[in-house]
């Protein structure tokens, strides 16, 4: 694909929702990241010591509405918080407002609820105190109920792609606003933390034996984590015109399957560096532009050493000249929340833009490689920093890729 | 779309259906007015109506059109099978088997839905770990204490298969498609949603060539379940088929599985390679409005009049389930969009010989209405007495529309959801 060119409409961030194991908003979130601290804890929500004992990215400060799921808690108090940052109100209301939501097993803990309830009624009809989680367990529920929340009549769609899920989500929407299907969309992931899915994972053998270690020699496994995350996408023109906060752009976004195995990734990475080259392309940008890559790091042995082979032959000359990009992962911090994973990512990469200071990686002592990831705290960069690459992978070899920049103060009028 | 994106043309049709499997198959099914409904006497479900349609396929069928060495049966659910035995028949149908070569241009979208995949067995599992509390005549508590005897019932594949981008992930590495891959989930229009999202990836370049469309099996408790508590199903008579879309007592549908893809290609790239092109994608929208919300007939017909943009339909596929209220609500819609354009096109609705299978139906409507516009396949008429309130739709039914070259398709998914679809086609010759 040849490079193109910045696209035009130009798609904006203007408001972000955040809740996970950090706390309850963004704000939380940033803290962590900042100080360098991990939220991981020992599990709480069921005991784990028949797995052998675990930790977990569980959002504990959930305040639960009686009967609500877990995850759609997660995404009603990010939607508060998106609300009041993005500054959208009535005007942002009906047919040019979209959602476009990712997520791995949607209201899973609601699955558990109707697995109990045939377990004790089998081979009986439901009755109507069902209805109610028979309706969430849908996984487009998630996307009905924040766009019912947001006055939303746009278009919407939910993403399934497990640990890719919300970075296509946003890919999605930058194409739906290019396209002029709408004019904003709120787009994102959520995804909760549940039993059924840390027993696969341990069945996989994928848990980390103790700390999650993205990139580093040690790293044995991952840890889950929960988390609901969504940003305002919208045209920069309308943003300006609002006045609204703009935290970065988005420049353009690829994915692309590996087309190799089912649960392994293509250990050379042939499909994530597919889909960053796609995001290039996308963007009318190149490697040599990349200031900051926000890696998916999920601290297994299959997933970080992939990435080091894709980073280490797209980056070739840079490596060679000691200029790499900055690299670091967030799951250290929130462990891998899945579906949330890639916009939490995208989060994460915003924030480094608008604040100026690279995201560490937590628990990193010995790199796999010999290059500039980011450790210990955050690292002020001065201003330097103008370009992020955010980039996800999930099972079934989807890959992601996001460039995301640093809005030019001047361009906000 | 302006003018300057590419053209994206239909040069495939794949169907794993209760009718039959394959293009052809299909299209003889249809003609032939079969009724694929059946009694299935408690087998596959233990709840809902106790009657739907199967495809006549098992999971060793799929060796028919892929390298067994890529095999990965154990990460398959049925809606997997399906969606992967339709890509098979798809991609002969399109002259492009699989070849152990990758197309890094390629990419596959798939509307399906997250369902447990082996419910009989997550049931067992939950059953294990729980107990009954004291003094309770129902209900169990999860017993921590048991994991370790429940995680024995439990392997990696049962979690793998649960992932919900299996289906698309499937294709992908079955067919060597190595573009961009999506699963879309979470409403019956899904299917056609995956349609409408693969021209859009072709248009902007992501790809020149989409398998997309829709695979769904709905034997399994959790959906039959959640249909019959919504109210989806069909009232079981005597008559051979109780669904009776837009007719007088009609009451619901019934569930169908099946699987329908179609392979889209950028024009210029179908004629290089020397394919034979069915169809033109003319037009693609997606609206949504609340359930029960006052304007959603008023959406529902928006989305049909941003997908046909002023051209004449000469075939309908809207969604036809039989439901009482959906079909009303879809006629109004249809009514509203197309006035006195509906006087002349014909009906497809091929759900009442098929059920309904969910996100899965879309595509099967719309292949249902290629093959009938193209002129490889006829639908038998309507066997209702019509409902006032449906009169446009119904009346549809009874017609005829034009066949061959030029002619005109306009599909519809409208979801119980609120989330609703519509693609147009312009048959060629």
């Amino acid at each position: 694909m040849e490079q193109q060119g910045p696209a035009e409409p130009r798609v904006v961030v203007t408001g972000l929702g955040m809740v996970s194991a950090a706390g309850p908003d963004v704000g939380s979130a940033w803290q962590l990241i900042r100080e360098g601290r991990s939220a991981l804890a020992p599990v709480e929500l069921f005991d784990s010591a028949p797995y052998g004992g675990a930790l977990s990215g569980e959002a504990l400060h959930l305040e639960r509405e009686r009967g609500e799921d877990r995850s759609l808690q997660l995404l009603r108090l990010a939607s508060a918080e998106l609300l009041a940052d993005s500054g959208w109100g009535e005007e942002q209301r009906g047919a040019d407002t979209g959602v476009v939501l990712g997520t791995c097993q949607g209201a899973i803990e609601n699955a558990k609820g109707i697995h109990r309830s045939f377990s004790s009624r089998p081979h009986t009809a439901p009755t109507s105190e069902d209805r109610r989680a028979f309706a969430e367990y849908r996984p487009g529920f998630g996307t009905q109920f924040l766009a019912d929340r947001l006055g939303a009549e746009g278009p919407r769609s939910t993403v399934g792609m497990v640990c890719v899920s919300s970075s296509v989500a946003i890919i999605h929407a930058l194409d739906l606003l290019r396209r002029g299907a709408a004019r904003r969309i709120v787009a994102g992931g959520f995804e909760s933390f549940s039993q059924f899915v840390f027993s696969g994972f341990h069945c996989i053998g994928a848990l980390a034996t103790g700390r999650l270690r993205p990139f580093d020699e040690q790293r044995d496994g991952t840890v889950l984590g929960e988390a609901a995350v969504l940003l305002t996408l919208e045209r920069l023109e309308d943003a300006e015109a609002r006045g609204a906060h703009i935290y970065a752009e988005v420049l353009g976004g690829g994915y692309a399957a590996d087309a190799f195995h089912m649960t392994a990734p293509d250990p050379e990475g042939g499909g994530l560096e597919r889909a960053i080259r796609h995001a290039f392309a996308d963007s009318g940008l190149g490697t040599d532009d990349v200031d900051y890559v926000c890696a998916h790091g999920t601290g297994t042995v299959f997933n970080d050493g992939m990435e080091c082979a894709t980073f280490g032959r797209l980056f070739a000359e840079r490596a060679a000249s000691g200029t790499m990009p900055a690299i670091s992962s967030m799951k250290s911090v929130f462990g891998h929340t899945l579906g949330a994973a890639g916009a939490l990512d995208a989060v994460a990469s915003v924030l480094a833009l608008d604040r100026g200071m690279l995201p560490p990686s937590v628990a990193l002592e010995q790199p796999i490689a010999d290059w500039d990831f980011v450790c210990g705290t955050g690292r002020d960069c001065n201003g330097e920093l103008k370009i992020a690459l955010s980039t996800n992978s999930a099972f079934g070899g989807n890959n992601s890729a996001l460039l995301l920049a640093r809005i030019q103060r001047g361009a906000q009028g | 779309m302006s003018d300057s994106s590419p053209r994206v043309v239909i040069t495939g049709v794949g169907v794993a259906s209760p009718l039959g499997v394959g293009r052809q198959a299909f299209a003889e099914g249809l003609t032939s007015g079969r009724n694929a409904i059946q009694d299935l006497d408690g087998r596959l479900s233990l709840v809902g109506p106790g009657a739907g349609a199967l495809v006549d396929v098992s999971r060793r069928d799929y060796r028919n059109y892929f390298d067994t060495r890529l095999l990965r049966l154990s990460t398959m659910t049925r809606q997997t099978t399906l969606g992967c035995i339709a890509c098979g028949t798809l991609l002969e149908d399109a002259g492009c088997p699989p070849n152990g070569e990758v197309y890094p241009d390629r990419g596959a979208y798939l509307g399906s839905f997250i369902v447990p995949p082996d419910f009989a067995k997550q049931a067992r599992f939950a059953a294990l770990m729980s107990h009954r509390p004291e003094n309770q005549e129902r209900g169990y508590v999860i017993d921590d204490s048991r994991l370790e005897e429940a995680l024995k019932v439990a392997s990696a594949f049962d979690f793998l298969r649960a992932l919900p981008n299996m289906p698309s992930a499937h294709l992908s590495i079955q067919a060597g498609y190595q573009g961009p891959a999506c699963t879309y989930l979470g409403s019956d229009s899904s299917g056609l949603q995956s349609v409408g999202m693969a021209v859009g990836a072709i248009r902007s370049g992501l790809a020149v060539a989409m398998i997309a469309g829709g695979a769904f099996c709905p034997f399994q408790e959790v959906h039959l379940a959640w249909q019959q508590v919504r109210g989806l199903w069909a009232q079981r008579a005597a008559e051979s088929s109780p669904i009776r879309p837009y007719g007088l007592g009609r009451s619901g549908t019934l569930p169908g599985e099946g699987g329908a893809l179609f392979l889209l290609e950028e024009r210029e790239h179908a004629l290089s390679r020397g394919a034979t092109i069915l169809a033109e994608v003319t037009g693609f929208s997606q609206r949504f409005a609340a359930p029960g919300s006052d304007d959603e007939v008023a959406v529902r017909a928006d989305a049909l009049s941003m997908a046909i943009d002023q051209e004449r339909p000469d075939w309908l596929a809207p969604s036809g389930l039989g439901h009482p209220d959906l079909d009303e609500l879809e006629a109004r819609a249809y009514e509203d969009a197309l006035g006195s354009e509906l006087s002349s096109a014909g009906l497809v609705n091929a759900v009442p010989q098929l059920g309904f299978s969910g996100p899965a139906a879309g595509p099967m409507q719309l292949a249902a209405a290629l093959l009938v516009a193209r002129g490889e396949a006829r639908i038998a008429g309507l066997d209702v007495e019509a409902d006032p309130d449906c009169a446009s739709l119904a009346a549809a039914g009874g017609r005829d529309g034009r066949t061959g070259a030029g002619s005109v398709v306009l599909a519809s998914s409208f979801s119980m959801d609120g989330v609703h679809a519509a693609v147009a086609l312009r048959v060629e010759a």
